[in-house]
């Protein structure tokens, strides 16, 4: 079920008030069969995935509690390891490394016949199954105990507002806050209603609006010109950023009005003044994951230079992998690694140089240099995430590197054969701004926060334009959530 | 104020300005229809940019249904055109006036042969479903917008990623993706860019089951239980350019697409007046190829040829008896 449907409008109220209706006993199972129903309306036949791996992890967190030696805890999260990855792998990767292996072997001259696998992704598989995997970890981990309630178990791995598209929860902060009774409180379900407002116009108004150029060009990039394809790279930077937060911005007002506080996923990326920066304000809930789950574990940046550099590519490669099954994702995430290696080495060197500049006695300037290289090197690795193909990425760079101009016809004559009229491209660069400028204005906080802030008038002129804007000038063509296909 | 209360005074503030705003959002076409069903209708004619678009160096800019106006002294001609529309919005508005119980005299109806590439199929803001579901539902008209932001309307099946990988044909072989064909590539000769466009635009085979022929058939069933008279033409292309690009196949095709058109709706009781190769290369503009867009000459002789065939139109039905 995708947020912005008529189905989750009717489905949500529906959820809200039974929940609350309920006694506290029963609500887990309400939630919980919502949650099913939500996943179901994309393909019920996947539902037997997410009840296979809510119950070997919940098995496997038994086991582990009750385990006395280290080596059977560690023979259990074996199992978790096992199923969840080799889901995730069969799903997801099978088909990629069919692929690799072929190419492998052709390499060395041997014949390999076996046809590649076309099998259909489930939505969320990558999220649910992270989240479940946190899991088992932090009961081998001894981080908290194995949850014996079977229902809570799976409500949790399946929580409607965030099951397909995070933030990926943690156990430890979400399953107590579905034990609670949760009280129905107007002044949080309309904080709530607040962010899914601003998540629909984020996505509706903002992204799916930008998807159009961004669709077009990549989808022939050798019929456009280097500025073009700029554009619609700076377009898809903001697409992305859009898409993914507004959807992260629905399931966590969604999850405020019945009560329970998500994690926060973005914090304003385009800001950032250094990848490490950027990877800290962009999905915060995978970062942190990546972080504490395997970054640490390895050792983090408690260990030779060397390794350091290895953990670092490790980390990052395999985030690249995690969004999907192809070199491009590959080198996406090692270019942000290469970027963060490279950054802390040449630390020293950047300082000196700034000082020997003068930089430094303008801070403004210092800040707005940090911010403005920390989106180019970002927007050149957002090549290779939207491109189709490594050969598509290099043209696609290739037609930027050869100059930045609109060809001919200019642009009126893009947007002509994209069937984009110039108010709408106007209107997408408008909003690139407005967004911009709010989130300068709103600093650290949250827009609905800042919105809320804002007198009663105002603010009720601001819901009014929002919604009238969602209605009147989102985008009616579809466009899945992003995030829907990692 | 108690939240309910705040999410019902928000929605009625923002439904008593959708109303007016929503309408306001329709498209011209849509919004002078009540007007024009008031003067009453006589030549209603159908059309897409064929209609309208003119070379810069005409003097005359007037339409093809503005021209058409003037040679029919004693009738009067209302064009319902926008660039892109195409039979199923056709349809829709037809739909709407029986609804209505409008009957205008004649109706005029274009078969641009570009129609039925994929195109224009495909391409999502050529499928007009705002228009479409707008005429199907009058009193809904203000929240058409609203209803397909939130799917409950659908909005176009193929989406603008689908589009530019939708296959070309050419007569019912694929020959490439609208990806790998609309656009120039590095070692294009002079005309290998248009040949390939000519391609997209012109060269698959027509056949019954195409879409846009069922949406024919549909506006030759409403337009007899409305029971005016029909004229439906093929709109003319620049075979003369097409066939110098694509040697011994575009003006083959071109005619076996117009001749199966005839005979296909001769068999319904229609007569298909088929124009599309009646203009020279000379006659035709168009900033990126030459295709199927008039200068003055090409549109003054499209609304002759029109004006005949209105003169001897008759009711649908009748040319097949």
């Amino acid at each position: 079920m995708l947020f912005n449907s008529w189905q989750y409008i009717l489905f949500f109220p529906v959820v809200v008030a039974a929940y609350f209706t309920l006694p506290h006993r029963a609500r887990w199972a309400w939630l919980l069969g919502a949650s099913y129903v939500f996943y179901a309306c994309w393909k019920p036949a996947y539902l037997i995935l997410i009840v296979a791996s809510t119950l070997v992890d919940y098995v496997v967190g038994l086991r582990m509690d009750g385990a006395e030696s280290k080596g059977s805890r560690k023979a259990w999260l074996g199992v978790s390891l096992a199923v969840n990855l080799g889901l995730l792998f069969t799903f997801k990767y099978l088909g990629f490394a069919n692929e690799v292996l072929r190419g492998l072997l052709h390499s060395l001259g041997w014949t390999y016949e076996v046809e590649g696998f076309d099998l259909l992704l489930p939505v969320g598989i990558s999220f649910y199954t992270f989240q479940t995997l946190s899991y088992s970890i932090d009961v081998y981990r001894g981080d908290r105990k194995a949850e014996r309630h079977l229902g809570y178990f799976a409500l949790y791995v399946s929580y409607f507002p965030q099951l397909v598209a995070g933030p990926i929860e943690r156990s430890t902060r979400l399953l107590p806050q579905l034990w609670a009774e949760a009280k129905w409180s107007e002044s949080r379900a309309t904080e709530g209603l607040r962010l899914i407002g601003l998540g629909m116009f984020k996505k509706v108004v903002i992204a799916d609006r930008l998807a159009v150029f961004v669709d077009g060009v990549y989808g022939d990039p050798e019929a456009y010109p280097g500025g073009a394809a700029l554009l619609a790279t700076v377009f898809f930077a903001f697409q992305i950023y859009c898409d993914f937060s507004a959807y992260s911005d629905i399931a966590i007002g969604s999850a405020k009005v019945l009560g329970h506080d998500l994690m926060r996923n973005f914090d304003r990326p385009y800001f950032a003044t250094s990848i490490g920066d950027f990877c800290s304000r962009r999905h915060i809930s995978l970062s942190t994951w990546f972080r504490d789950y395997v970054y640490i574990p390895l050792g983090g940046n408690r260990v030779r230079e060397v390794r350091w550099f290895a953990n670092i590519a490790i980390v990052f490669v395999v985030s690249g992998l995690w969004h999907g099954a192809s070199w491009c994702f590959v080198i996406w995430g090692a270019l942000h690694g290469t970027y963060f290696a490279v950054e802390r080495v040449t630390r020293k060197l950047r300082v000196t140089c700034m000082r020997a500049l003068g930089i430094t006695r303008w801070p403004w300037l210092q800040h707005s240099l940090a911010v403005v290289t920390t989106f180019t090197l970002v927007l050149f690795a957002w090549i290779f995430f939207r491109a189709r193909s490594l050969g598509e990425a290099g043209l696609v760079i290739e037609r930027i590197a050869s100059g930045w101009g609109l060809g001919d016809g200019g642009l009126k004559r893009t947007l002509s054969s994209l069937g984009m009229r110039g108010s709408e491209f106007d209107t997408s660069v408008g909003l690139i701004v407005l967004l911009l400028v709010v989130q300068a204005l709103h600093g650290k906080g949250l827009a609905s926060e800042w919105l809320a802030r804002l007198r009663m008038p105002v603010r009720w002129a601001a819901y009014v334009l929002v919604t009238l804007v969602i209605l009147n000038y989102g985008v009616t063509q579809e466009v899945p959530f992003l995030y829907f296909q990692f | 104020m108690n939240l309910a209360i705040r999410i019902g005074l928000l929605a009625a503030i923002v439904v008593t300005v959708q109303v007016p705003l929503g309408w306001q959002r329709l498209p011209r076409e849509l919004r002078e229809l009540d007007e024009r069903i008031e003067r009453g209708l006589d030549v209603v004619q159908f059309a897409d940019s064929v209609n309208a678009s003119y070379a810069p160096s005409d003097t005359d800019t007037r339409s093809v249904a503005q021209m058409l106006d003037a040679v029919l002294e004693d009738r009067h001609v209302d064009a319902i055109h926008h660039a892109a529309y195409q039979p199923a919005v056709y349809l829709a508005y037809l739909e709407n006036l029986r609804a209505r119980g409008v009957t205008p005299k004649t109706v005029v109806v274009p078969i641009n042969p570009h129609i039925f590439s994929p195109n224009w199929t495909m391409r999502p803001d050529w499928q007009f479903e705002r228009e479409r579901f707008a005429l199907g539902h009058p009193r809904l008209a203000s929240f058409v917008d609203p209803l397909m932001i939130f799917r409950a309307v659908s909005a176009t099946e193929a989406s603008m990623a689908e589009y530019v990988d939708a296959p070309v044909y050419e007569g019912r072989q694929v020959v490439g993706r609208l990806t790998s064909m609309a656009g120039p590539r590095s070692g294009d000769r002079e005309g290998d860019q248009t040949a390939r466009i000519f391609t997209c635009h012109y060269m698959a085979q027509v056949h019954r089951w195409m879409p846009r022929v069922s949406d024919l058939e549909a506006i030759l069933a409403c337009v007899e239980s409305m029971g005016c008279e029909l004229v439906v033409y093929i709109t003319p292309i620049d075979v003369e350019e097409g066939e110098r690009l694509l040697p011994g196949r575009f003006r083959n095709q071109v005619r076996a697409n117009a001749e199966f058109l005839v005979r296909h709706f001769a068999g319904l009781g229609v007569t298909v007046h088929d124009f599309s190769a009646h203009c020279e290369h000379a006659r035709f503009y168009w900033p990126v190829a030459p295709d199927e867009h008039l200068d003055e000459q090409g549109r003054a002789a499209l609304a002759g040829w029109i004006a005949d065939a209105i003169r001897t139109a008759e009711p649908v039905g009748a040319a097949g008896e």
